[in-house]
């Protein structure tokens, strides 16, 4: 048993040490200038210098090692994660890692450029430490359940990136620069780079390997560990260190790119490999390997404005992987990411005791305070109270009348509308995956309405407005859709749901990424991506009115049979529910209407998930209540996140939906320390 | 032969009548959204990306709304007209402030495809909308369509004289330029164009493809353009790294440096150094222009290439 262990782990580790030097010859063969082979090898050894030396020793050598050493990092520090979590499900880029980095690189790119030249690494790796202390909040401590701290990190992640996007919109010139860099890239510019990175990594990696008789103690659990004499806090902590370091370094130089870190620990271990002493070479040598095929695949397009980024190509790679694990997932360690137990619920005590009408009443004139206050200000042109009352009685054909009954009002209206039914929506999906961190992103709806539009927009630039909407909600119906179909083959629970639901939505991600680098000169194409009920009127009132018109009763005459979705399978069965209809039932709806939504507006995101928990501190977890409150919240939501939007930068408007997010992450923080505490 | 006379004298006037009765059809133009009206020649106009301001100052139109007046400012420097410090801002292009350009009342909506696109009905409500195509389709010569589009806008704003007079001055200047740059010896020269921007890791080269505007003017001017690649025709450029630079050698390299992190990421490279045309000093830089359909950048930018290549 023993040697044939060892002989597995010698043919992954030669396999590894092969495939590695496979990838880097064809990689260095790849670029922009047709070189042949014979050309390449004689650059190696010629003594004379002309161009072509120089192309391929100063420009793609570098390139493919650092191909290697970001793949290796990236690889090794998946498997940190993955070991130290004791969660097979994580990557860092997964937990956010690579969102938090990011959006730290933009702040310092706009905001600080010294800061960025001189000390990159520092940025990128304090971006990195704050997602993941947010998601580490967020999902409630280390110990968190797998499938919730990946629910968290894929909610920091998107509010993350939400807030990126929105500083790229607003600073057009900087954005040029850097939105190439979103997805990843190898490219390098000489040396330079890598003289910066490699001692850094070199050591991280030897740190790692010194540290792997601990991770295997680790991987015990803290109470195992601590009894075979292991000072688990130090290792954790140097581990975290490691991981945050080995990411933070290889995004400051490549920018994100995701799964790396999530497809070769698991494939190393599918090989049947168990210590970490082996483990993390053949990572490195794996993880150098698939990182190089990927990036040579995107040379096979054509010059950078057709070349996909290398990010993307690994996502397209690394999100099938994860839909295959949970798809054909049956025993072993595997089996625990999807188990029942570990979906919670915050449990929340409520905060009032007034009576339901009332709490509705004060909802409501809370819209109208927004509502008066949004028509009489908000918006470039001011008016002063009496002008708005004479608009508002029809003072026929003056500025003020169509500036109050053509804009302000459908604007308004439309985002009291969205926010509803993002929240209606909302409230569906956390009562369909019995999950407290569930919204319309991780069911894919948004991912899918996003890669539709810009796909619509690639092959016909002037597509009018409503059939970029339609496109969206064809989207979003579809990747709503497929989440469903996949997740109602195996079963419909709320695990697998949510995880094929985020593979779906990384693979429409990876689409998007690699449509958005293609327009990116001659367009401005994520104005379509981010949510703002900017540019909308009176007819999309009238869609989203009936849509939610027709849901709305729908729900709430299932009402009481989603309420009992709440239970477990075996007791919702015994009073006599048929558990899956329920859910299917349900989430269909709440796809239906999520989609209409994000065609209108754009994705929103928080609103679907703030706003269910809001209700639920205000009247408890009936059903009915919260099917009522819920909407209105949301409505209040996005209405006051708009008119935040318009007055901040006016006469420049800020996205709606990272106005949310500003608010959205620091409530779901209260909300869990608090839900800790009770 | 009276018959004759008669018939020729009928016709020059009925052919006069249209200029009289059809004072309406003169202020409908096609341009890439369809057909455009206006009542009556338009005045107060709303310019919504860079190229529409130009189009408008060239015309001698000042425009009562912009979007980022500053970058107007900052891409054409002192030399090109100056733009009214009274303009009302807009906003950003992506996303103008539509209640402000209700409340300035326009008769006319200057744009380009992709930024008028998401509220097109609403904007329509203001005011007609006028809107081109960065980059026409049809593969075309986009200097050309830069001239045409010129004079479509100036039958909306009743500035035809003024296009005339602007169109005659910039074949002066080519003519002239043409013939300084012909005393140096510079006629068929092969020449390439690239705009530098600082990319991801690495400098980005914007190469322009023969059709492209520039590449147009420097043609005009008596050089002979060395790019030229059927699969860049569509938008008349492409972007690519240093490497694709070997391939043009033999030509003088000219460039726009879209930020300074850019060059000097470009010049870090060893390949930079070696390539022929910098190591035997056929270089010249060029300020940066926003050039694709804007007809005063257009002007700036053949002044730039003939002071250039006299330094």
């Amino acid at each position: 048993m023993m040697t044939k262990q060892r002989q597995s782990e010698y043919i992954v580790l030669l396999c590894g040490a092969l495939a590695l030097v496979f990838t880097f010859a064809l990689n260095i063969t790849q670029g922009e200038a047709s070189i042949n082979f014979a050309a390449i090898l004689n650059a190696f050894f010629d003594t004379q210098k002309n161009l072509t030396t120089d192309i391929i020793l100063g420009f793609r050598l570098p390139r493919a090692i650092m191909g290697c050493i970001a793949g290796g990092a990236l690889a090794v520090s998946g498997a940190l994660t993955q070991s130290i979590l004791r969660n097979p499900i994580v990557s860092p880029s997964l937990l956010g890692i690579h969102a938090g980095s990011f959006l730290f690189i933009v702040l310092a790119v706009i905001f600080a450029p010294l800061l960025m030249a001189d000390h990159p690494f520092l940025v990128s790796i304090s971006g990195g430490l704050c997602a993941v202390l947010l998601v580490g909040l967020i999902a409630g401590g280390r110990s968190a359940p797998p499938l919730r701290m990946l629910l968290s990190g894929l909610l920091v992640g998107m509010s993350l990136n939400g807030l990126t996007e929105a500083l790229l919109i607003l600073h057009e010139e900087q954005s040029r620069q850097i939105i190439g860099w979103n997805a990843g890239s190898l490219r390098q510019n000489g040396w330079d780079n890598l003289q910066l990175v490699w001692p850094w990594i070199t050591v991280s990696l030897l740190l790692a390997l010194l540290m792997a008789h601990q991770l295997d103690v680790a991987r015990l659990g803290s109470d195992a560990a601590r009894g075979l004499g292991q000072k688990t806090r130090l290792v954790s902590g140097i581990v975290f260190a490691l991981i945050l370091i080995l990411s933070g370094i290889t995004i400051a130089v490549t920018g994100p790119i995701g799964f790396v870190g999530l497809v070769v620990p698991h494939l190393v271990k599918q090989a049947g490999i168990r210590r970490h002493a082996i483990i993390l070479p053949a990572c490195i040598l794996w993880g150098g390997s698939l990182l190089l095929a990927a990036d040579t695949l995107t040379y096979q397009l054509g010059s950078l404005t057709d070349t996909p980024p290398v990010g993307a190509v690994t996502a397209m790679i690394g999100a099938p992987f994860l839909l295959w694990l949970v798809l054909h997932q049956s025993h072993g360690d595997r089996g625990v990411i999807l188990s029942e137990g570990q979906t919670s619920r915050f449990f929340l005590p409520r905060i009032t005791y007034a009576p339901l009408w009332l709490i509705a009443v004060f909802i409501l004139s809370l819209i109208i305070l927004l509502l008066i206050a949004g028509l009489a200000w908000v918006g470039g042109y001011s008016l002063s109270v009496s002008q708005l009352l004479q608009a508002l009685h029809g003072a026929k054909g003056s500025i003020a009348e169509r500036i109050v009954w053509n804009i302000r009002l459908p604007r308004l209206c439309n985002a009291f509308l969205v926010g509803a039914g993002f929240a209606l929506a909302g409230t569906l999906f956390q009562a369909v995956l019995r999950n407290p961190l569930a919204d319309s992103g991780v069911v894919g709806v948004s991912g899918g309405a996003a890669a539709a539009s810009l796909l619509l927009l690639a092959l016909v630039p002037a597509a009018p407005p409503y059939a970029i909407g339609l496109s969206a909600l064809s989207g979003g119906l579809c990747s709503g859709g497929a989440v469903y179909a996949m997740a109602w083959h195996l079963g419909l629970s709320p695990g697998r749901l949510s995880i094929i639901g985020i593979s779906v939505a990384a693979l429409c991600g990876a689409f998007t990424q690699i449509l958005l680098i293609q327009s990116r000169f001659t367009g401005n194409p994520l104005i379509w991506l981010i949510g703002s009920p900017y540019g909308t009127s009176w007819s999309t009132t009238s869609l989203l009115a009936v849509t939610l018109v027709v849901a709305f009763p729908c729900v709430w005459l299932i009402a009481e049979l989603i309420g009992l979705l709440c239970l477990n399978d075996q007791s919702a069965h015994g009073l006599g529910l048929d558990v899956n209809t329920t859910r299917l039932l349900a989430g269909g709806i709440g796809i239906a209407v999520a989609s209409l939504c994000v065609s209108c507006t754009g994705p929103i995101g928080y609103v679907g998930l703030i706003a269910p928990h809001m209700a639920r501190l205000l009247v408890g977890h009936l059903t009915r209540p919260n099917l009522l409150l819920a909407p209105l919240i949301g409505a209040v939501l996005v209405g006051a996140a708009d008119c935040l939007a318009r007055v901040i930068i006016a006469p420049a408007e800020l996205p709606t939906g990272a106005v949310i997010a500003m608010i959205g992450a620091p409530y779901l923080l209260y909300l869990t320390r608090r839900s800790l505490k009770a | 032969m009276t018959y004759y006379r008669r018939h020729i004298l009928g016709s020059m006037v009925l052919s006069l009548l249209p200029f009289c009765n059809a004072k309406a059809e003169d202020h409908c133009i096609h341009d890439d959204l369809g057909e455009t009206c206006v009542d009556k020649t338009a005045s107060r106009v709303v310019a919504l990306d860079q190229q529409s301001i130009e189009f408008l100052l060239a015309l001698g139109v000042q425009p009562v709304g912009v979007t980022s007046p500053e970058n107007y400012r900052k891409f054409t420097g002192n030399s090109a007209p100056e733009l009214s410090y009274s303009v009302q801002d807009l906003g950003l292009s992506s996303s103008p402030n539509i209640e402000l350009i209700m409340a300035l009342q326009p008769d006319l909506i200057l744009g380009n495809i992709t930024n008028v696109q998401k509220n097109l009905s609403l904007l329509k409500e203001i005011a007609p909308v006028s809107a081109f195509a960065s980059y026409p389709s049809g593969h075309s010569d986009q200097f050309t369509t830069m001239l045409s589009n010129l004079r479509t806008i100036a039958r909306l704003v009743g500035r035809a004289t003024e296009a005339d007079h602007f169109c005659k001055m910039l074949d002066t200047a080519l003519d002239t330029g043409y013939r300084r740059l012909a005393t140096l010896g510079l006629t068929s020269k092969p020449v390439v164009l690239g705009n530098i921007n600082a990319g991801a890791r690495g400098a980005e080269i914007m190469l322009f493809n023969q059709n492209a505007l520039p590449a147009q003017i420097l043609k005009r001017l008596g050089f002979s353009y060395a790019c030229n690649d059927e699969r860049y025709r569509e938008k008349g450029f492409t972007v690519t790294s240093v490497e694709t630079l070997m391939e043009f050698e033999n030509a003088d390299f000219l460039y726009m440096p879209f930020n300074e992190k850019g060059m000097e990421r470009l010049i870090q490279t060893p390949i930079w150094r070696n390539l022929r045309f910098v190591r035997e000093k056929r270089l010249h830089s060029i300020p940066y222009r926003l050039i694709h359909n804007a007809p005063l950048s257009t002007r700036l930018f053949q002044a730039d290439v003939v002071s250039a290549f006299q330094s």
